[in-house]
């Protein structure tokens, strides 16, 4: 990305930082609570703390930067596409021959 | 190569590994998969394709009919990737280039073409730990 201070991108050697993996988890345990507030919506986390919000990768970054105090320098944080699960993937649309003392 | 460790979760019961996918900037991104040993092929969000490196298959786009979303068919884009995974520890592969589909999706999905194929999943439900072994 363009921004300056909204990390992203690491090069191959680097090291990770922690909060990639924590921040993933923050996510993870508050996943109902930041759809109820954000909706299906790109967010921009650091450190347990949502930076941006937007309907796509770029905007959400956008909001980040804007919404970072001056004097911070850079953060590494990650982006997370926030979606509604599903407990199933592959049930077919349509009608369904449920056994027959089932349906009546 | 390496073992990779899993984070696995309940409510909703999930085992994800971390990838470094190559960016347009050469830089890598860092993004949580999902391990799907019901996909055929590794699934990304198209609205990464802005962000992502990746090299177009000769199939290119194309659209599937009922495989794996719950709609009667969905357009997809057929690609190559680089990546490597990593884990919390440090550990991580070598890059190595995979097939994808870009498709209208959140989740990244980890399949078996090019990448599930290659390694021994270990999966313990009851302590939340697993892993993926690329030792050859």
């Amino acid at each position: 990305m363009a921004t300056s201070r909204i990390r992203l991108s690491y090069s191959r050697d680097e090291k990770t930082p922690p909060n990639i993996f924590s921040d993933h988890d923050w996510v993870r345990r508050n996943e109902k609570r930041l759809l109820d507030q954000y909706g299906e919506r790109c967010i921009v986390v650091f450190n347990e703390e949502v930076l941006g919000v937007g309907d796509t990768y770029e905007a959400a970054v956008e909001d980040a930067e804007k919404n970072l105090a001056p004097d911070v320098d850079e953060v590494t944080p990650i982006v997370e596409l926030l979606h509604r699960r599903h407990p199933f993937l592959r049930v077919r649309p349509g009608p369904v021959d449920f056994p027959a003392h089932l349906s009546d | 190569m390496a073992r990779i460790q899993l984070r696995v979760y309940r409510d909703p019961g999930q085992a994800e590994v971390f990838l470094n996918i190559k960016r347009k900037d050469n830089g890598y991104e860092k993004r949580a998969a999902i391990v799907d040993t019901g996909a055929q092929v590794s699934l990304l969000p198209s609205l990464l394709m802005d962000v992502l490196a990746y090299r177009l298959s000769e199939r290119g786009s194309f659209s599937i009919e009922q495989a794996g979303i719950a709609t009667q068919a969905f357009e997809a884009i057929e690609a190559y990737i680089t990546v490597f995974l990593e884990d919390m520890s440090g550990n991580r592969t070598d890059d190595f280039e995979m097939r994808v589909w870009f498709a209208g999706t959140r989740e990244v999905l980890l399949g078996f073409d090019g990448i599930l194929e290659r390694c021994v999943l270990h999966l313990d439900m009851p302590n939340l730990t697993g892993y993926l072994d690329f030792t050859p």
